[in-house]
């Protein structure tokens, strides 16, 4: 070649990325260079990847376009300097996607060990090269005969989806443009298919010189490049191509995509909203920072007046307070035994009949929702005062917390072992028993102590209210102003349920 | 034994899984089901214990008819042993192969895991065939792949069946248990004259171990003769979309022996 303008003679080369079409994908590309740079430049397409890159190797071609991998291979041959690269708008830079029949077990790449792998295009860059390299990291090299059993070259993206569909693959490799592309064009259903991969962004790949080629032609070529976008549209490979840029500017693009939206300002607003919300609502319950202060001082002389606290009664307090946990006890019991038919009913899988699902929602969330209080109010007046109101009470309510817990574990149980027991010729009962319960055990005794737990501290409150135990004490004792004997409760109350806290959560433990 | 009249299976989203088949399983013999993934066989092999109901045709074991007020009788005639086992993992090996006879055992304190002295011993004497005495009162999710499916096979033997269905019964183990796995399945079924019927979809392991193959593509039978009369042509209708050598290479299989097969052109 020769500096003189008029003189200089350069080819370029590109990988057949997409045979046969890449002197229409670069064509107004190279024309608008030629005519800003006045250089001859001769462009055409390589018959493979190799050869591409052989072309820069022995000098023939001195511009090239190899696309992502054979980039990579042909820097480790020659030395290449980044001329430009393409930038448009976010669709330019793409992501590889795994994806797969909506309806299989494969969740993630670690599930492929084993299956059919549809690529596209052997030697392609984008179906083929970037999904091997993403799979090899995976720990999945599609070249070791273990990982797959078959791997499919599909010809297209298109066909590749539509092996998917047909079940003819069990994952294929796809870019996410693409993807997008065929969902919108209706040639994929969002419903039959999951993506169960998406890789980093991959950017454009860049157009490349000879780094031994003249440093005043080298920059007449990239500015002829970097400005072609001024003398109309550009092409390149890719397929929204919109400018090209410097290999600076395009790795600065390439970051940004990986940047996310701050919090700091949300999380302000947030707060500030929440502050506002707050100095609302002690407004409208006339709360301020000065009743506060005052109500401080009724307080500690409350304290006071409780102080020192009276164990004179101490025997019968503990009685009092054994039959705390009774009553917590027998509520949960009484609440487990109605919530085993009861959530039988609930779960979907089980139940047979609307009949018994619907009462058995309509049931458990009415109990839910009417706090144990008021049915123990309710019950005091039917049957008088004592340990059975609140027992009742505590087992009603609960019972609608135990019956949706029981009823969601079974629903979400496997569905393989009940069919195994159901082909033995099972009856109905036995399936239960089989093939759920063992199933749901865990969970079933997590979610029974912690109600347990839970009942013994509410039946301290409900004998407030006249259902028994240790809370009557309490309210008696406060009617009567014994207030040092209402400080020696507390305290009791407060051992008990330190130390029930610690055998529940060291038994719940144990059961995991 | 089995006999399977025009029997089609049309699911809810409009996929035909069985179109129209006809067959009748050979009494005492080992049947293979073979085709690709998705041919049709999981749901053939499911339409013969009633967990698939057929939207056409029927289906009858030993001359009942597989339809809703049967389901019972024809479960206790019909094992089952499945791909992913399915074993109940929360309770111990033992208990696991005991369910296996439920459909005899149905006394109000079977469901206390209550079962008599004969069934227990019977269970020990199979998991003691199956290799897995030592771990009768392990974890069932405690064992491997392999194992479990050893259980699995014991809890189909429990039963007592007439005919045991196995879908895919080596797919999830250990490539190199598959052929014993296989074998034991064979030999103990052969020494209880039970009729198998068994899905797999490599076609080394199916001629090592059938006396009868149907095959499968697309819901239709294809082949349906004694394994010694399964030619290169069969195959490659069978598994039409690929080279009927590379179906060789199935996902289980690294290098598989095919120097036996004598091929019948
Ligand atoms: N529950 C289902 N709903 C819809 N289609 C199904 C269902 N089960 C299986 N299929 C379809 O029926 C065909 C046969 O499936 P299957 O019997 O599992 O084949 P195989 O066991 O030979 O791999 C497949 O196309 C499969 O996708
Ligand atoms: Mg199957």
């Amino acid at each position: 070649m020769n500096t003189k303008n008029n003189q200089i003679k350069l080819n370029m080369v590109a990988v057949p990325a997409t045979k046969g079409k890449m002197d229409d994908k670069f064509r107004s590309l190279i024309e608008t260079i030629k005519k800003t740079t006045g250089f001859k430049l001769n462009f055409y397409e390589a018959a493979t990847y190799d050869e591409a890159i052989e072309s820069l190797v022995n000098g023939k071609a001195h511009i090239a376009w190899l696309g992502q991998s054979a980039f990579h291979k042909a820097v480790k041959k020659v030395e290449l300097d980044s001329l430009a690269v393409p930038s448009g708008d976010d669709e330019s830079i793409y992501r590889t996607v795994l994806i797969t029949p909506h309806r299989t077990k494969i969740s993630s790449p670690n599930d492929l060990k084993g299956k059919r792998l549809i690529l596209t295009e052997k030697g392609s860059t984008s179906g083929d090269l970037i999904p091997r390299h993403i799979l090899t990291q995976n720990g999945l090299n599609p070249d070791i005969s273990t990982n797959f059993s078959k791997v499919i070259y599909a010809g297209s993206q298109k066909e590749a989806a539509i092996k998917i569909i047909k079940g003819e693959g069990d994952v294929a490799a796809l870019s996410d443009v693409n993807l997008k592309e065929m969902l919108k064009n209706g040639i994929l259903q969002k419903k039959d298919i999951k993506i169960i991969y998406e890789s980093k962004p991959i950017p454009g790949a860049p157009i490349v010189c000879l780094k031994n080629l003249n440093t005043d032609v080298k920059e007449k070529l990239r500015k002829a490049i970097l400005e072609a976008h001024k003398f109309g549209a550009v092409n390149g490979y890719g397929t929204h191509i919109e400018h090209y840029e410097s290999p600076q500017e395009a790795r600065l693009d390439f970051l940004k995509a990986y940047l996310k939206p701050q919090v700091g300002i949300k999380a302000l607003a947030v707060s500030l909203g929440l502050l506002f919300l707050t100095i609302l609502v002690s407004l409208h319950l006339k709360i301020s920072p000065k009743v506060i202060f005052s109500s401080f001082s009724y307080f500690s002389d409350i304290i006071g007046r409780m102080m020192p606290p009276d164990f004179s009664d101490l025997w019968n307090l503990v009685i009092s307070m054994v039959e705390t946990i009774e009553i917590g006890f027998l509520g949960t019991v009484f609440a487990v035994l109605i919530s085993i038919p009861i959530s039988l009913m609930a779960a979907k899988n089980i139940t047979k009949s609307k009949f018994l699902y619907y009462p058995a929602h309509l049931i458990t969330t009415f109990f839910r929702a009417v706090p144990e209080f008021i049915i123990a109010m309710i019950l005091v007046i039917s049957v008088g005062f004592g340990a059975l109101p609140g027992v009742l009470a505590l087992g009603l309510h609960t019972m609608g917390f135990l019956s949706k817990f029981y009823a969601e574990e079974m629903e979400h149980v496997q569905i393989g072992p009940i069919e195994a027991i159901e082909s033995t010729g099972a009856n109905w009962f036995q399936k239960i028993t089989y093939s759920i319960l063992p199933q749901i055990l865990p969970s079933f005794m997590g979610n029974t102590l912690y109600i347990l737990d839970r009942n013994i501290r509410m039946a301290t409150i409900l004998g407030i209210v006249g259902a028994g135990g240790i809370g009557y004490r309490l309210q008696s004792a406060f009617r009567m102003f014994k207030y040092p004997e209402v400080s020696a409760i507390i305290i009791i109350i407060f051992v008990t349920i330190f130390i029930i806290d610690i055998i529940s959560s060291k038994v719940r433990h144990s059961v995991k | 034994m089995v006999i399977v009249s025009k029997l089609k299976k049309v699911f809810p989203d409009g996929t035909v899984a069985l179109d129209g088949i006809s067959l009748k399983v050979e009494e005492g013999q080992f049947t293979v089901l073979l085709g690709p993934s998705g041919a049709g066989k999981t749901t053939l092999l499911r339409s013969i214990n009633g967990l698939v109901k057929p939207s056409n045709g029927d289906v009858t074991v030993d001359g009942i008819k597989v339809i809703d007020e049967n389901y019972r009788k024809i479960r206790t005639l019909v094992g089952m042993v499945f791909q992913h086992f399915n074993l109940v993992g929360n309770l111990s090996v033992i208990k696991n192969v005991l369910s296996g006879s439920l459909g005899t055992h149905q006394k109000w304190w079977s469901n206390l895991f209550l079962f008599p002295k004969s069934y227990r011993i019977r269970a020990l004497d199979l998991l003691d065939r199956v290799g897995l005495l030592d771990k009768a009162y392990n974890r069932a999710d405690e064992l491997s792949g392999g194992e479990q499916q050893r259980v699995g096979i014991a809890r189909a033997m429990m039963q007592e069946p007439k005919v045991l269905l196995a879908d895919e019964p080596v797919a999830s183990v250990d490539p190199t248990n598959s052929s014993n796995i296989l074998s034991l399945l064979r030999d103990l079924c052969k020494e209880k004259k039970v009729t198998v019927l068994c899905c797999l979809h490599q076609v080394d392991l199916a001629l090592q171990f059938s006396d009868r193959i149907i095959g499968f593509t697309n819901g239709k039978l294809i082949f349906n003769d004694k394994t010694s009369n399964l030619n290169r042509d069969s195959l490659r209708q069978i598994y039409d979309e690929t080279s009927v050598e590379g179906m060789f290479f199935g996902s289980d299989m690294k290098t598989p022996d095919i120097s036996h097969i004598q091929w019948k052109e």
